[in-house]
């Protein structure tokens, strides 16, 4: 039974990454039986998940706490007035003792602190300290809880009216001419506020300003920090990934899902850095290559197709090797622990694969034996690049408006790539017939002093 | 989008692995010695950080988006009575937390299986679709509802917290109190009993 909970959680996992059931049931056909009643209740149970939690219900609840906190303080509000110089004094003075103590009192004195306040700095030092000492596994959700901590340090100040310089991260969820909602919190901008990077609905922003006693932060600069990107992954290499026609430079920490191979659509979760630079936190599995697409000119399918499970075997070069689907000669197949494996084979090598497949479903190897190693020289077979099909484009007549048609490779927040060229996509952009990732498009632009192209329409061709 | 994609896996550590764990232990009792006092700063940042995990907790488990919130400040008034009174959690304050939200979700279940004209699953069945369930679909979003209540309390706490709240093995075992195994066994169980609520819901 241990075996088979171990399996629902993997699958859980590869669920939650955007694997589909039938490629987890396929990691283990021994217990699928068992996993398939299972795995279609959890992605039932999934999708009540991720739901919006009202503002107001959050504001009433707040409301009620404090109110409640009021009731049970002893002697009410006189008091904690009267106490702030005491309780400040008394703050240092355990802060110290704290220090002489072994510092850990010290944290706990200061946990509670806010911006402006005189224990806030040595907050922000223990965190930076636990960030720089936090094994590598753990930083990205350390990172994440403090900007959580951000977040609710400036809802406490909003809620006491303090006036005080303040920076944080969050997803940009509203946008208006002088109003933006930055995690969650209303963001003022003015003439003065300066906006580096293109930063759009559902991009993560960084907000440099203040605390106002109105209940917002006036924003002094924002910073574009992150966005999602998807596409096609057209390379994968040790150092970065090119995806839709971008290239993503990988960290210890990025996160991989390992059923990822080359021509699937993936979503990139970018760090932008300070210097401009793309990082990619996480890679997730949106859709496997489609058969058809990559076809294998070594493959030998045998059988007829059937209801039944067809026996497959092919001969082709191993094309990547990530976790339990190996690329085959175009083909993804799946090694399962049943799998035997003749051999040491390794990227390059030409092998005999022995499988089984459901029609339409995932290639189960039964036997992967190797033939020829990748060090037998032989002549490369593949395709050049994919030729620059249906793309055409005209300038008008004072040259800055540019016109042409193409394919969409990819689609992230504020930034297309059609045909090859990467397109800014603004509010004020026209997009017709909702085109997706894979249709074909005529883009009409403005070419911007620096080269860049900004979309003034984009309209899908059937 | 920041989870981790494989918790299992070897040489993965989820965040809340053995250190962070003990950590944020540390911190919860850090966030309590300052709830004592009463003080509005921590009583705001209390709610902030655990209003959320126990409205999606209790909105998994009852549906009902208000009993939802009701859910939820109370369990954090509790909090601040057990606190003043000297008393509350002394370990884990999110697991005191989403425990007294478990209490308080059971007391109202029972309350309204008490009612004597129409079973529970079927009221739920019965009422309206949210402007939530719409966009899901809403029929499997009934049928899963229905499905739910229909499960034991266990069953409902460790589904609620896994997909209500997306609380990963190792966190839901620490809020449990059991071992990762055993709560991979209870979700597999739950899971079995909400697909045979579903498919008697369904016939």
């Amino acid at each position: 039974m241990k075996r088979l909970h171990d399996a629902l959680e993997s699958c859980l996992s590869a669920l939650r990454s955007g694997a589909d059931l039938d490629a987890c049931l396929g990691m283990y056909p021994d217990l699928a039986e068992s996993l398939r009643p299972a795995l279609e209740a959890a992605q039932a149970a999934m999708a009540l998940a991720s739901e919006e939690i009202p503002a107001a219900a959050g504001i009433r609840g707040r409301n009620t706490l404090l109110a409640k906190a009021r009731t049970l303080s002893p002697s009410g509000r006189r008091r904690r007035m009267a106490a702030q110089a005491p309780r400040f004094a008394f703050a240092l003075l355990a802060a110290l003792l704290a220090v002489f103590l072994g510092g850990g009192g010290l944290l706990v004195a200061s946990a509670a602190a806010l911006p402006g306040d005189p224990l806030y700095g040595v907050k922000r030092t223990a965190e930076e300290v636990r960030l720089r000492l936090a094994p590598s596994s753990v930083r990205a959700g350390l990172e994440e809880e403090f900007n959580d901590r951000r977040a609710s340090e400036i809802g406490a100040l909003l809620s006491l009216g303090r006036v005080t310089p303040v920076a944080f991260e969050g997803v940009v969820s509203g946008q208006t001419v002088n109003m933006w909602v930055v995690g969650g919190l209303q963001v003022h901008l003015d003439p003065q506020t300066e906006v580096e990077g293109l930063v759009t609905i559902g991009c993560t922003a960084e907000v440099r300003g203040e605390t106002q006693p109105d209940g917002e932060v006036r924003a002094r600069e924002i910073l574009l920090r992150g966005f999602e990107f998807t596409g096609a992954v057209e390379e994968i290499d040790d150092r970065e990934w090119s995806v839709g026609g971008e290239t993503f430079e990988l960290t210890p920490l990025t996160r991989i899902d390992p059923a990822i191979v080359v021509g699937a659509r993936v979503s990139v979760d970018v760090r932008v850095d300070d210097s401009g630079h793309f990082t990619a936190r996480s890679f997730t599995l949106l859709q496997l290559p489609q058969p058809s697409s990559t076809p294998a000119p070594t493959a030998e399918p045998t059988g007829e197709p059937s209801e039944e499970p067809e026996e497959v075997e092919f001969t082709g070069r191993i094309e990547s090797m990530i976790g339990t689907i190996w690329v085959i000669g175009g083909r993804q197949v799946v090694i399962g622990p049943e799998t035997r494996i003749d051999g040491d084979p390794q990227i390059g090598d030409i092998v005999r694969v022995e499988a089984v497949q459901q029609v339409g479903g995932p290639i189960l190897a039964e036997r992967v034996r190797q033939e020829e190693n990748a060090e037998t020289p032989e002549p490369d077979g593949t395709e050049g690049p994919t030729p620059e099909a249906n793309e055409t484009a005209e300038e008008d007549d004072n040259g800055e408006q540019v016109e042409f048609g193409g394919e969409v490779e990819s689609i992230a927040s504020g930034a297309w790539v059609i045909a090859g060229q990467t397109v800014i996509v603004t509010p004020q952009s026209e997009i017709d017939g909702d085109p997706a990732v894979g249709d074909s498009v005529r883009v009409r632009a403005l070419r911007q002093a620096d080269g860049s192209l900004v979309a003034v329409r984009i309209e899908r061709r059937d | 989008m920041c989870q981790m994609l494989y918790s299992d896996c070897d040489g993965c550590t989820w965040p809340l692995g053995g250190l962070l764990r003990g950590q944020r232990v540390s911190e919860e009792r850090a966030e309590l010695e300052s709830l004592r006092a009463l003080d509005p700063q921590a009583v705001s940042l209390i709610h902030a950080r655990y209003f959320p995990q126990l409205y999606r907790y209790a909105r998994y488990r009852l549906g009902d988006p208000s009993a939802a919130e009701d859910v939820a400040s109370e369990a954090l008034v509790r909090l601040l009575e057990a606190v003043a009174a000297g008393s509350g959690p002394t370990s884990t304050l999110r697991g005191w937390l989403l425990g007294t939200a478990a209490n308080l979700i059971n007391d109202s279940l029972r309350r309204r299986y008490a009612k004597p004209e129409e079973g529970l699953s079927e009221e739920i069945a019965a009422e309206g679709p949210t402007p939530h369930d719409h966009a899901e679909g809403s029929e499997m979003i009934r049928a899963v509802r229905a499905g739910i209540l229909r499960l034991t309390a266990d069953q409902q706490h460790v589904l609620a917290l896994r997909f209500g709240s997306e609380y990963s093995l190792e966190e839901t075992a620490a809020i449990l109190r059991k071992k990762t195994n055993a709560v991979k066994a209870l979700q597999f169980r739950a899971l079995a009993a909400l697909r045979r609520a579903m498919e008697e819901q369904a016939s």
